[in-house]
């Protein structure tokens, strides 16, 4: 389980004239997602969303709050250990494109902790999982995007992380591509791992998540159940609802 | 620090750089291909002029001589034995003043007698090259006639050759040792050709592994690992550090190879290559190493803290260009043949180097300055690397936009319309015009001493409005250009008796802190305006720098940093750099206090003419007093020095007052109309 208290990220934006202001990119938000759970966080550009996740992620230091992962006895708060049980994947994580794939996925299991030995067992172990066989010892530059896309899966599970954060994973992808991912967070879901997953995809979020996150400007508007959040605005899909509580948004600032 | 995760990523980012194909061809190609190619042409070149020239026929007229004196001489030139293949001939010409303005020949003679002497007068042009060789020639073949001719004269009178002719004579002796002789002759190249390698070398890995990681979005990847930020700076920095020492090695083996070929054919054509020993440079060389290599460290660690503000390659580019300008001009210093290394040069990045290995390479150990240069590059290596982690620390930096740099090296079209200066342009310009300065400057004070001042004036003014245009700047915005208004003016001219007199107290003051600084600023404008009249003057040393000098500093510059700072600090800012672009310590303090009033007249006012204003009457009172100040007695007789500090010292204190508060008061209206 990964809970987020009071997550605050105060950016300062700078202004014409050598003037600063201050602003919340991420405004107290707390939430938490269990094992075997698939948590959609949606919202529109700018509200916040790539944030959140630097800071579940410990990409990024937070202003105020903590995050918390309660998988084992003792909670893991720190920021090495909270990175070592997870799996951080964005359309910003690109790969070292001079490496061959083995390279990368070897150096990056070392840098997590394991010894050599072990990651030539599991470096083979992800190779049969996700069919990488003709391409393993290929250049990163080289390769087609599906296999790219498979190489990135294939490096945030390395360490075999519980808690998986997705943000827009399937951005600007194929279907094939994407489906891939979508399947993979399905299968990782049976395994009892949490998935934190950001999208603009509303089809995709209505079917995949487990229950769904709406931030704007920086605070979660609402939360819910697919089916809980279109009962509430009486919407017949999660497009219409997303709409509904934006507007609802719009309309509670005037 | 875990060790196991530095060593990991140390190899990561080694093999990352090592397998780019641009930093194999910066390291390695460069050195080993180009600098023996360029040797060799060099030489071919300067083989190929030695050749022309020796083999270079001069012709030579006579005007009027008699056939006996043309004779005796021609016998003589022709019949000298002496090794030179060169040839003066002799042609016939009737007209041998036109025929030497045609070139057709190269000199003639013409000859007069006195008692018991002839004088063959030799007529050239100094400004041809061949006639002026050929003068020479002639001048030393007719010396050499005259001492035969003495000796003989002195023989047949039975003198005592000696005793007349000689009885004092000089003779030069070089006690340099063959070795010191060819490090004098290195002492400067090879530390220039060292500076801009390891530049060279350490450049195209601090941009890979900065910005080019930010640009291929790997950055981002690598911070979702459980590596600390000292982990992923200290293996950036040892990875860039070792390619530049590593390229420092290799040209240092390029160089040797020339070296060693140099000294085998040397060998074989001269005896004085027995008497040279490579081996004497080995000490030489052994320091230099310790102390490039610390400068590699500290040159690795500057261009990664220049290049991590970059988001992309191309950026990154744009940033180290300012920097590779300054560190390969600095290493021009070992050209310079007066500066040394000293206690105070010891601290000068990259110009301590070049000047260590200046003096290593003629055997001077002066091992406290050895120990300096060595510390001080530790010290701003250690310095630089604090930064990079303080910069590594910055989200804004790691994830923020990228903020707008030198657009003057991108494509015009890719400029949006109206584009404000940035920071970093105006201190190109600024730089640029300094180095123009100095170099262009230098140049033009040698055919008159005022166009040393002028010409760089020009710059300073023509390169903001060129970057203006470049960047399709608004000028009207960017350089105030607007009328004050009439409160302004009577503003500025009570700033200009309120801030020039301060800035006379505080330059007085300091005068007599350092007296021998005051009196050189004083002479030194003395012999600048040597033979210029007064109204020149003021043109020149008064009207232009206040048009000029306010473009640049009050107009591109400040605008550039008012869109990223608050007033004070730009004013503070901006008056510094105006203080030390006038490139003298005793200066430093008054020209900065006069220029933060410009800076706030401007700012007030919202017009480049009031703080004009204030520029060209300061100047101008300067002028002045150099013309005609000697004239009035007060100023020259010490015993009222007092009273006179006195009388500036109410003048600042009554002027500068109200000269601010005029400002003021005009913007305090403002908002109430606003209101």
């Amino acid at each position: 389980m990964i809970e987020a208290r009071n997550l605050t990220k105060q950016f300062v934006r700078s202004l014409k004239k050598g003037k600063k202001e201050e602003f919340y990119a991420v405004d107290h938000v707390s939430f938490q997602a269990v094992q075997g759970e698939i948590l959609g966080i949606l919202g529109p550009n700018g509200a916040g969303k790539t944030t959140l996740l630097r800071m579940l992620g410990s990409l990024m230091e937070p202003t105020e709050g903590q995050v918390v992962i309660r998988n084992r006895e003792e909670p893991v708060t720190s920021k090495p250990e909270l990175k070592k049980h997870i799996g951080y994947l964005s359309e910003n994580t690109k790969l070292y494109g001079r490496f061959t794939v083995r390279e990368l996925l070897s150096l990056f299991g070392e840098l997590y902790g394991f010894t050599k030995e072990e990651m030539q067992e599991q470096v083979e172990k992800t190779n049969a999982l996700l069919h990488m066989e003709e391409f393993i010892d290929n250049r990163i530059e080289k390769l087609s995007t599906g296999q790219k896309q498979r190489t990135s899966i294939a490096r945030c599970l390395i360490h075999n992380p519980d808690i998986y954060i997705f943000d827009e994973p399937t951005l600007g992808l194929d279907i094939i591509s994407s489906k891939a991912i979508i399947d993979f967070m399905k299968q990782e879901k049976t395994q009892g791992k949490t998935v934190l997953y950001s999208t603009h995809y509303m089809e995709e979020a209505e079917f995949l998540c487990d229950r769904i996150l709406m931030i704007d400007k920086g605070k979660v508007i609402a939360s819910g159940t697919p089916s809980e959040l279109k009962a509430a605005t009486g919407t017949g899909n999660l497009r219409d609802t997303f709409f509904a509580y934006m507007e609802g948004g719009a309309e509670n600032e005037l | 620090m875990n060790y196991r995760q530095l060593k990991l990523l140390y190899k990561k980012e080694i093999m990352d750089v090592i397998r780019d194909k641009k930093t194999i061809l910066t390291m390695v190609v460069l050195p080993v291909i180009l600098y023996p190619v360029l040797f060799l042409v060099v030489m071919q070149v300067v083989a190929m002029i030695a050749t022309t020239q020796q083999e270079q026929t001069y012709y030579i007229a006579y005007e009027n001589v008699a056939e006996e004196d043309r004779q005796s001489l021609n016998n003589w030139i022709q019949g000298k034995e002496d090794k030179l293949d060169y040839s003066l001939k002799e042609v016939e010409s009737d007209h041998p003043e036109a025929d030497l303005k045609d070139e057709t020949i190269d000199a003639y003679i013409t000859v007069s007698k006195a008692a018991g002497q002839i004088i063959y007068e030799i007529h050239y042009l100094s400004a041809v090259t061949n006639s002026s060789t050929a003068s020479d020639m002639l001048k030393e073949e007719i010396d050499a006639l005259a001492k035969k001719q003495a000796e003989k004269n002195a023989k047949a009178d039975g003198l005592d050759i000696n005793r007349v002719l000689y009885p004092v004579t000089a003779k030069l002796t070089d006690r340099s040792s063959n070795e010191s002789t060819m490090g004098s002759i290195l002492g400067s190249i090879i530390p220039f050709l060292m500076i801009t390698s390891i530049l060279m070398g350490s450049m195209y890995p601090a941009i890979d592994a900065t910005a080019g990681e930010k640009e291929r979005g790997t950055l981002e990847t690598l911070l979702t690992l459980p590596i600390g930020n000292m982990e992923l700076i200290m293996s950036k920095f040892f990875s860039v550090a070792t390619i530049s020492v590593v390229s420092v090695f290799i040209n240092v083996l390029s160089m040797s190879g020339i070296a060693a070929y140099l000294y085998a054919t040397m060998k074989a054509f001269s005896a004085a290559a027995d008497d040279f020993h490579l081996a004497s440079f080995l000490p030489a060389i052994l320091i230099s190493i310790v102390c490039i290599i610390a400068f590699a460290l500290f040159m690795s660690a500057l261009v990664m803290c220049v290049c991590a503000f970059a988001k992309s390659f191309k950026e990154a580019n744009n940033y180290v260009t300012p920097v590779t300008l300054v560190v390969i001009l600095t290493g021009y210093i070992g050209f310079i043949p007066n500066i040394e290394l000293s206690f105070g040069t010891s601290l000068v990045p990259v110009a301590n180097i070049c000047l260590l290995m200046k003096n290593l390479l003629v055997f001077k150990y002066d091992f406290t300055l050895i120990l300096l240069v060595l510390l001080s590059n530790v010290i701003y290596a250690f310095i630089a690397v604090w930064f990079l982690g303080r910069i590594y620390d910055s989200e804004t930096i790691l994830f923020g936009e990228s903020a707008a740099g030198i657009r003057l090296f991108e494509r015009r079209k890719n400029i949006k319309k109206g584009s404000l200066p940035t920071i970093q342009e105006s201190l190109l310009i600024l730089i640029v015009a300094l180095l123009l300065m100095v170099y262009a400057g230098g140049l033009m004070s040698l055919k008159a001493p005022v166009m040393g001042v002028v010409v760089p004036q020009f710059f300073i003014g023509v390169l903001p409005v060129l970057a203006c245009i470049y960047i399709k700047g608004n000028g009207k915005e960017i350089f105030k250009l607007k009328l004050p208004k009439g409160r302004h003016v009577t503003a500025s001219l009570c700033l200009f008796v309120g801030a020039s007199s301060l800035a006379l107290i505080v330059s007085s003051l300091l005068g007599m802190l350092f007296p021998e600084s005051g009196q050189n600023v004083n002479e030194e404008f003395l012999t600048i305006l040597e033979g210029v009249p007064f109204w020149a003057a003021i043109l020149l040393i008064a009207l232009a720098p206040a048009l000029c000098e306010e473009l640049l500093f009050r107009g591109y510059m400040f605008t550039a940093f008012r869109q990223k700072m608050s007033v004070g600090k730009s004013i503070l800012f901006v008056s510094i750099l105006f203080g030390i672009s006038h490139m003298s310590l005793i200066r430093f303090l008054p020209t900065a206090l006069l220029g933060a009033v410009l800076a706030y007249a401007v700012y007030r006012s919202e017009s480049l003419l009031s703080s004009s204003i204030i520029h060209f009457l300061n100047n101008a009172f300067s002028v002045w007093t150099l013309y005609y100040g000697s004239d009035i007695a007060i100023l020259n007789d010490e015993a009222y020095t007092g009273k006179v500090m006195a009388v500036l010292a109410v003048l600042t204190l009554v002027f500068l007052p109200v000269g601010l508060s005029l400002l003021k008061e005009k913007k305090k209206e403002t908002d109430k109309n606003m209101e």
